[in-house]
C-alpha cells in the first residue's frame, strides 16, 4: 500500500460523509483509520472502528497523493475477523448467507432459468427487498431486445462478506457463482456493488444496467421534477462516464433533473453502516433527504438498491432508473 | 473545432480551461485529487495582470460569491495578519477601515480558529481584541470540517446567539461557510447587527470554494470536466501529443486532442514525481535543471520540452508544473492564475 505518500492535508477528512455527519463522531476518520494506522499500529488500536467507513471512495477522491484509502480500509476489514468481535448486524448477514446464500431472505418468485446466452443478476437486497425494481430492470431489457435469464442458483456475491472480514465465506460464493456464470457470455447487474465486485474480484464480463442504456433513446414517464442520488459504487468506484451517461440517458428520455452538488454524497447506505451502524446510516440519509426537500423535488432517482433501501426509509421518494424509463419504441 | 485537453484541475488548469472554451476550443479538463489552490486560503496575494483580473473577477460574480481587491488586509485562523490583493469580502478590509475592536469567536474544542492565541496576536498588532469561546450542543472533533455543523437553521440561530453576545464590534469567526451557504455570511450580518469576518484559513473551505468557482466557470464556459479522473499515458507523434489515456475507477477511455495543456501541478499533489529529484511521470518531457524546490517542467514561449530539449509543438504548461526559477512563498495561486491567462495567447497561435 502507498499510505506513506500522506502529506497531512486532511482532504480525506473534509470529504468523509460519514466523520462529518452529526452521527458519525465517533468515527476516527479516514486518515487515522486507513492512513496513520497501518503504519503506526503500535499507536492506534482500530478495532471495529473501520467498519464505520461506507467505503464510498470520496476520501479516495480527495487525497492528492492518490493514496488508494479505500482499498487500505478493505485490507484492514480483512483482518478484524479475528481481532474483532462482529456487530450484531453482521452477524445476522453472515447467518443469513450460510442459510440462504443471500444477506437477506426474500420470496422472490420471478426466476427465469430458460437457458439465455445473458445472466441478469440483481444481488441480494433487490431480490429480496426490491422485488419490483428486478421486474422493472428485467421488462426494460426484455423491451430492449436483450433476452436472459435470473438465476435462483446465483448467490451473493461475496462484496458484503469482504467488508465485514469474512473472506473464506466470500470465496466460497464466488466459486459457486462462477459455476453459474461460466453457461452465460454477459451477466448484467443493476447494484454497482455487485457490478465493482464481479469485475475486480470475478474478472467477467459484466455491465451495470445503465452501462447498457447509453446509445438507446428512451421515454419517462417520471413526473415532476427530480434530483440524483449519484452512487458511490458507481461513479467513484466503477466508472465516474458510467455516472455521466446515467445522467445523460436521464436527460434524453425527458425526466425534469434537478442537479445538486449533494447529488453524489453517499447515503450511508453502504460498505456494511446500514446493517452494523444503523443510526450513522440513517442521520446520513435524513440529512440528504434535507437536501432534496430544501431543493423542491418530487424524489431521486438512483442505480443502486442500497441508495434506494436508504433513501425511503428516510422518507424520499425513490426511483431506480429502469423505473424511470421506458424503451421507446 | 479545435480540441485541447487540459491536465490538471487546480487553478490554472480550471481558468485555462474557461477561457479557452470561451474562444471556442472544444475543451476536456481530467484531473484527479484536492489541487494545492484547494489547499490555499482562497485568498491572492500576489497581483493578476489586469485582464486576467477582470476575468477572474466575473467568473466569481457569477457564482454568487464576489471578490474585492485592492490592499487588503485580514486576519488569519491563527491571528497573524495577511496582506492581500483579492480575497472574499467577508475576509478582509480595505486600507483605513481596520476594525475598531474585534471578538474572535472559536468554536469551544475544534482548532479551525484558536480565540484566545489569536486575540492575542491580533492585540499585538495594534487591535483591541478577545478572544471567546462558543459552546457547542456536540461533541466536535478536530478533524471534522467546521462547516458540518452549521448546515442547519437551528445551528445558525445557536450561532447568531453567540455573536450577538460579543463585546467586539467586529466578531471573527472561523471558516464556516461552504460555497452554497456562503450568503449566510450577509444573514448573520443582518441579524446579529455586527460585522463579521471569515479569518483566513488555509486548509479547508475557503480553498475548496475558489476551486468549485473556478469549476463552475469551467462548466458555464463549456468545457467537459472528467473530475476523479488521471491522464495515465500520452500518445506522442514527433514532438507532438494525439492522444491520451485517461483512468477513472475501473474503466479507461481514450480521448485525441490537437493541443495539450499541462496544468497538472507541483510534487506536492501528485503532478510532477518527486524521486529524489524532480521528474516527468509520462517520461516524455525535460525537467529543468539545478533547481530544488522551484523545479518542473523546462519550458520556452508557454511550451513544454522534448526529453531531447527540442520544443514540443502542441504542448503548453501553466501553473505549479513548471518550474519557476525564482518561487517566492505565497505567490503560488497568483501565479497559477496569470500562467493560465498567458498561456491561452500562447495557445491560440497553434
Amino acid at each position: 500500500m502507498n499510505e506513506g505518500r500522506c502529506i497531512k492535508c486532511g482532504s480525506c477528512m473534509r470529504a468523509c460523509p460519514v466523520l462529518n455527519d452529526l452521527e458519525g463522531r465517533s468515527f476516527p476518520g479516514p486518515r487515522t483509520v486507513a492512513v496513520d494506522a497501518p503504519r503506526f499500529p503500535e499507536r492506534y488500536s482500530i478495532g471495529t472502528d473501520a467498519l464505520m467507513c461506507t467505503m464510498c471512495h470520496a476520501c479516495e477522491w480527495a487525497c492528492p497523493s492518490s493514496i488508494t484509502i479505500t482499498r487500505s480500509m478493505a485490507k484492514l476489514r480483512e483482518g478484524l475477523v479475528s481481532t474483532a468481535a462482529p456487530l450484531p448486524g453482521h452477524r445476522r448477514m453472515k447467518e443469513n448467507v450460510k442459510r440462504f446464500g443471500r444477506t437477506v431472505e426474500g420470496d422472490f418468485e420471478g426466476w427465469k432459468e430458460n437457458g439465455k446466452k445473458t445472466l441478469y443478476f440483481p444481488g441480494c437486497i433487490g431480490l429480496g427487498r426490491q422485488p419490483e425494481m428486478v421486474a422493472a430492470v428485467s421488462h426494460l431489457l426484455d423491451s430492449i431486445g436483450i433476452e436472459h435469464d435470473i438465476s435462483s442458483k446465483a448467490m451473493c456475491c461475496g462484496s458484503p462478506l469482504l467488508k465485514i472480514g469474512a473472506n473464506e465465506e466470500a470465496e466460497e460464493l464466488r466459486h459457486r457463482n462462477m459455476m453459474v456464470f461460466s453457461a452465460y457470455d454477459l451477466v448484467i447487474t443493476s447494484c454497482p456493488g455487485c457490478t465493482y465486485q464481479l469485475r475486480e474480484h470475478y474478472g467477467i464480463n459484466v455491465r451495470h444496467l445503465v452501462e447498457l442504456l447509453s446509445d438507446r433513446t428512451f421515454t419517462s414517464s417520471a413526473e415532476g421534477r427530480w434530483a440524483l442520488q449519484v452512487p458511490c459504487h458507481l461513479k467513484r468506484g466503477l466508472s465516474p462516464w458510467a455516472a455521466e451517461d446515467m445522467v445523460d440517458t436521464l436527460v434524453k428520455a425527458g425526466v425534469d433533473l434537478v442537479r445538486l452538488k449533494e447529488e453524489d454524497s453517499c447515503c450511508g447506505g453502504g460498505g456494511g453502516l446500514l446493517s452494523g451502524f444503523p443510526e450513522t446510516s440513517m442521520s446520513m440519509a435524513r440529512s440528504k433527504a434535507e437536501v432534496y426537500v430544501r431543493a423542491g423535488v418530487r424524489g431521486v432517482i438512483t442505480a443502486c438498491p442500497f441508495c434506494s433501501l436508504n433513501l425511503r426509509k428516510a422518507g424520499i421518494e425513490v426511483l431506480d432508473v429502469s423505473q424511470a424509463l421506458s424503451w421507446k419504441e | 473545432m479545435r480540441r485541447a485537453l487540459v491536465v490538471g484541475m487546480g487553478a490554472s488548469g480550471l481558468l485555462a480551461a474557461a477561457l479557452l472554451a470561451r474562444n471556442g476550443w472544444k475543451v476536456t479538463a481530467v484531473g484527479r485529487g484536492t489541487p494545492a489552490s484547494a489547499m490555499s486560503t482562497g485568498c491572492v496575494r500576489g497581483n493578476l495582470s489586469t485582464g486576467c483580473l477582470k476575468h477572474v473577477m466575473s467568473i466569481f460574480q457569477a457564482a454568487g460569491m464576489p471578490l474585492v481587491g485592492g490592499d487588503r488586509t485580514g486576519a488569519t485562523n491563527i491571528g497573524t495578519r495577511y496582506d492581500c490583493s483579492l480575497s472574499p469580502e467577508p475576509s478582509t478590509w480595505a486600507q483605513g477601515e481596520r476594525p475598531k475592536s474585534v471578538t474572535v469567536l472559536g468554536l469551544d474544542g475544534h482548532p479551525s480558529l484558536r480565540p484566545m492565541l489569536a486575540a492575542s496576536l491580533l492585540n499585538g498588532w495594534g487591535h483591541r481584541a478577545e478572544g471567546r469561546k462558543m459552546k457547542m450542543k456536540m461533541i466536535v472533533p478536530m478533524e471534522s470540517s467546521p462547516s458540518s455543523f452549521f448546515r442547519s437553521d437551528d445551528a445558525i440561530e445557536h450561532l447568531v446567539d453567540e455573536v450577538q453576545q460579543c463585546s467586539g464590534e467586529t466578531v471573527l469567526l472561523p471558516a464556516l461557510f461552504t460555497l452554497q451557504d456562503h450568503r449566510r455570511w450577509n444573514e448573520l450580518e443582518r441579524r446579529s447587527g455586527r460585522k463579521v469576518m471569515e479569518a483566513i484559513t488555509p486548509l479547508g473551505e475557503p480553498g475548496l470554494r475558489f476551486v468549485q468557482v473556478l469549476e463552475a466557470g469551467a462548466v458555464q464556459a463549456g468545457v467537459e470536466l472528467w473530475g476523479g479522473r488521471k491522464v495515465t499515458a500520452l500518445k506522442t507523434r514527433g514532438n507532438n501529443i494525439e492522444a491520451a489515456v485517461v483512468q477513472g475507477g475501473l474503466d479507461t477511455r481514450s480521448v485525441e486532442t490537437d493541443a495539450v495543456l499541462m496544468a497538472s501541478g507541483g510534487p506536492l499533489v501528485d503532478g510532477t514525481l518527486l524521486r529524489g529529484t524532480m521528474e516527468d511521470p509520462f517520461n516524455t518531457f525535460r525537467m529543468a535543471s539545478g533547481l530544488t524546490i522551484g523545479n518542473g517542467y523546462a519550458h520556452a514561449h508557454g511550451r513544454l520540452l522534448a526529453k531531447d530539449g527540442t520544443i514540443m509543438e502542441n504542448v503548453f504548461g501553466a501553473g505549479d508544473c513548471l518550474s519557476i526559477p525564482k518561487r517566492k512563498y505565497g505567490q503560488g495561486l497568483s501565479q497559477a492564475l496569470n500562467d493560465a491567462w498567458n498561456v491561452v495567447r500562447d495557445m491560440e497561435g497553434v
